[in-house]
């Protein structure tokens, strides 16, 4: 006879793994700090990515002013400028991704500690129902 | 207002039942109108610019998850732009890869508004996506607004040069002048500075607002959202002398105001004057409960009063079915061969 608790849970469990389980599935695969560090590292390397796109696309609109720069003798005054603005975008960057990942993490874990919980319950469910036979 | 709630009611109900149907539906539309604008403003390539490839495409993209569909927006409007001029469409391919890193990087479920955000501003409205994402997005969503806003822009920029950059390709080109043309319009433009701004902190203000544990937050939110926008977008028009856009800008904030009106009342729609306070304790905690109840309307029931005696349709239904009665009892009596009445 089909048991209608069970069904229930088994259809609570299955519609986390449908909805869910792609979104929490990384964070239940690392602790706290090599996650966020996972995605601090992904972070550096978009983040530079993009910065020396955007560089690419203020040269381009600057180009006869960028060419005046550029053939200055003193290199550092236009290097230093760029990288000064490269560490302080990078410093934001990171941050946003430090905050916002936390965050994600956190919200994941909570999501697994119940997908847990729906979990034991039917583990229970399952063995009663071996006791009983 | 009792009917409002019984249509919108209705309107949930119908939404759940034909959900597989509106997903595809809403995608072909979004698809459609994405596809529709971008191939009406910037088509230059004619052999891709048709109503059968726009529509092919929708179809297409209606099966296809909505991060395909802004990957095929993308590549659309890089192959009209080639079709300009190879250095706008390398231009354009600098601006999406940026967007992309920004987009994929913090909020790559956003999609939809991502894309929404450009429709918007054709529109003129953009103003509700932030107040929308607010309410029913989390923070972060502020960086696929963010995205849409630059591009658009970009776009926009684009358009309104298409002469001018059509004129240097026809004529001497300085080294640089059509990707200068192009940039300059995204990089010297001081009104999408503004809107960026406005937007991020319109979109995160009104998520602060609408987490916190207080009466009408929703509404709290939504009024402070549209006020911020306004004041904000006043304040920047006029430093910037951008004042034309004044009027369009009220209008466009009045109408956002009264779309996110409208998303509140379909998705928080508490009724604060049955706020209970409830109190209890487990071996671990003791809780302190407020329960807001949703405004709910049991759908009015037909009642059905019948006038007059036998004519009335219950009493014919009625008699109706004692002659059915009678005559299957008189059948089986006579094909049973028995007394009729020993049946009753």
């Amino acid at each position: 006879m089909v048991n209608e608790e069970k069904v229930k849970q088994l259809y609570k469990v299955a519609l986390y793994e449908k909805r869910e389980e792609k979104l929490h599935k990384q964070t239940g695969k690392y602790y706290r700090s090599d996650y966020i560090g996972k995605e601090i590292l992904k972070s550096i390397f978009t983040g530079s990515l993009a910065y020396l796109f955007i560089l690419i696309l203020f040269v381009i609109n600057k180009w006869e002013s960028f060419l005046e720069v550029v053939n200055q003798v003193d290199i550092t005054g236009w290097i230093i400028p760029i990288v000064g603005v490269y560490v302080g975008y990078m410093l934001v960057y990171l941050v946003l991704t430090y905050v916002i990942y936390k965050n994600r993490y956190e919200n994941s874990r909570k999501h697994l500690d119940e997908y847990e919980e729906e979990l034991r319950i039917l583990h229970n469910m399952y063995e009663r129902e071996e006791k009983l036979k | 207002m009792t009917k409002i709630y019984e249509i919108k009611d209705k309107v949930l109900r119908f939404c759940s039942e034909y959900e597989t149907y509106l997903k595809y539906a809403w995608k072909f539309v979004i698809a459609l109108l994405l596809f529709g604008i971008i191939n009406g403003s910037i088509g230059f390539m004619e052999k891709i610019n048709g109503p059968f490839i726009t529509i092919a495409l929708s179809l297409l993209c209606c099966m296809l998850p909505l991060g395909a569909t802004l990957v095929i927006a993308a590549g659309l409007v890089v192959v009209h732009l080639y079709v300009l001029a190879a250095e706008v469409a390398l231009m354009a391919v600098l601006v999406f890869a940026v967007v992309f890193l920004l987009y994929f990087r913090f909020s790559p479920h956003d999609t939809l508004l991502f894309m929404v955000t450009p429709l918007l501003c054709v529109i003129g409205i953009p103003y509700v996506v932030p107040i929308s994402a607010g309410l029913l997005r989390k923070g972060h969503s502020a960086a696929s607004i963010v995205s849409g806003t630059i591009v658009y822009y970009f776009l926009n920029g684009v358009y309104k040069n298409v002469a001018v950059l059509q004129a240097i390709a026809a004529g001497e080109d300085i080294e640089g002048a059509k990707m200068s043309v192009a940039a300059g319009q995204l990089l010297e433009n001081t009104e999408l500075y503004l809107m960026l701004t406005v937007f991020t902190i319109s979109t995160l203000l009104v998520y602060t607002i609408r987490k916190m544990a207080i009466k009408y937050a929703w509404t709290i939110a939504i009024v402070t959202g549209v006020l911020v926008q306004i004041t904000g977008l006043l304040v920047g028009y006029i430093w910037f002398n951008i004042t034309e856009k004044v009027v369009g800008m009220l209008i466009g904030n009045i109408l956002a105001a009264g779309i996110a009106f409208g998303i509140e009342f379909l998705f928080m729609n508490l009724d604060y004057m049955r706020t209970e306070r409830v109190q209890f304790e487990d071996d671990d905690y003791y809780y302190f409960v407020k329960a807001v109840p949703k405004k709910l309307v049991t759908s009015s029931e037909k009642v059905i009063t019948e006038f007059g005696g036998l004519t009335g349709f219950a009493h014919r239904m009625k008699a109706r079915k004692e002659a059915e009665e009678k005559i299957t009892r008189k059948n089986i009596a006579d094909e049973l061969e028995i007394d009729e009445e020993l049946l009753k």
